[in-house]
């Protein structure tokens, strides 16, 4: 992803926001240009992730979103966009996540709702809304690898995998730019025990997609995402996990 | 009402079937739903070339119902199914199938 703006302070700003993900010799897949309307820096909008609005024009391929504080146009065959907000973090990670979300589709991927680590080699993702324990998990996993306590990316493939984003929740970390092969879906259930309950493929789709952002209001990207999501449910096993704020809940998962 | 021909409303849904009961997807308002064995078996039968009458008479032979339990749940289904727009139902069967 190349991203341009005039306004130093923005550039300076998102390099050191995505710090992480930066990668200079890489081909762009798609570029943005920033116009930053303020020099003056505003607050953050509201995370309201679920909420962007995107409208669609002459088929799927291009469209204008506006999100509070940011409004931009998509073209997904010339592989750009313009946006403009105010030099607000949030703004650009908002479109980031939209931009990606249609990107993936086509690499077989997708963003979840969910904290994603790697412990002993294998991925794992922890689904959930808001106050489920996403970011409680990550915090109690201080030997596994962050892929992000909110929106890891996950590739339906042979083996499915997940990976690390900069998309981040609570915790205010970046996830490491790493992947591995997903292991296991665990739904987390705060609780006075711990325990993992096997879940059924059809249970797991329908709590996956009460986890996956079906945004698009575009037909044939929501049945791909319906596809994938899918896929995904019908090849790595799921459970529901049960903890309580205690890094012992790690014990009902390895030894599976 | 059970000479009418039902079929999904393919342009605005998706599902998948998994150990035999389906995850149908309104792709309009992104909602979901989740059907047991029974409603699995109309939402298949809902191609466009059985009427309600003839589903009827599929769900007495094929689980051990009898007939009016099986049209009073068939039509109180499919009147869910079209409110959310997920069926249609017309006076004639669907073409091209």
């Amino acid at each position: 992803m190349l991203i341009r703006s005039e306004s130093d302070e923005f550039m300076t700003e998102t390099e050191k926001r995505y710090a992480q993900f930066i990668a200079a010799d890489a081909a762009p897949v798609f570029s943005i240009q920033v116009n930053i309307l303020s020099e003056t820096i505003t607050p953050n909008p509201a995370p309201d992730f679920e909420k962007p609005e995107v409208t669609f024009l002459n088929g799927a391929e291009r469209g204008v979103f506006t999100w509070p504080g940011l409004s931009g146009e998509f073209d997904f065959i010339k592989k750009e966009a313009r946006m403009r907000c105010a030099l607000a973090p949030a703004g650009l990670n908002s479109f980031l996540r939209f931009i990606y979300s249609v990107i993936l589709l086509k690499e077989q991927g997708f963003l979840v709702h969910a904290s994603g680590l790697i412990k002993n080699g294998v991925g794992y993702i922890f689904p959930g809304k808001s106050g489920a324990g996403k970011t409680t998990i990550t915090q109690l996993s201080p030997n596994a690898t962050l892929l992000s306590d909110d929106l890891p990316l996950v590739k339906v493939g042979a083996p499915p995998s997940i990976f690390g984003t900069p998309f981040w929740g609570g915790l205010a970390v970046a996830g490491e730019q790493t992947s591995a092969a997903l292991g296991g879906i665990y739904f987390p259930v705060k609780d006075k025990e711990k325990y993992v309950e096997r879940l059924t493929a059809k249970k797991v789709l329908e709590k996956l997609l009460s986890n996956t952002v079906f945004f698009f209001k575009k037909d044939e990207f929501s049945k791909q995402l319906f596809k994938l999501c899918f896929d995904l449910a019908t090849s790595v096993p799921g459970y529901e996990l049960h903890f309580s704020p205690d890094p012992s809940f790690w014990e009902c998962i390895d030894v599976r | 009402m059970l000479d009418k021909y039902v079929a999904k409303n393919n342009r605005k849904t998706a599902y998948r079937t998994i150990n035999g009961e389906a995850v149908v997807v309104n792709l309009k308002d992104s909602t979901f739903h989740t059907l047991n064995p029974v409603a699995t078996f109309i939402w298949e039968q809902a191609d466009g070339q059985f009427t309600v009458k003839q589903i009827v008479e599929r769900i007495c032979q094929e689980f051990e119902v009898d007939r009016d339990t099986a049209e009073r749940d068939c039509l109180e289904f499919l009147d869910v199914l079209t409110n959310r727009d997920l069926v249609v139902l017309s006076q004639a069967p669907a073409e091209g199938n």
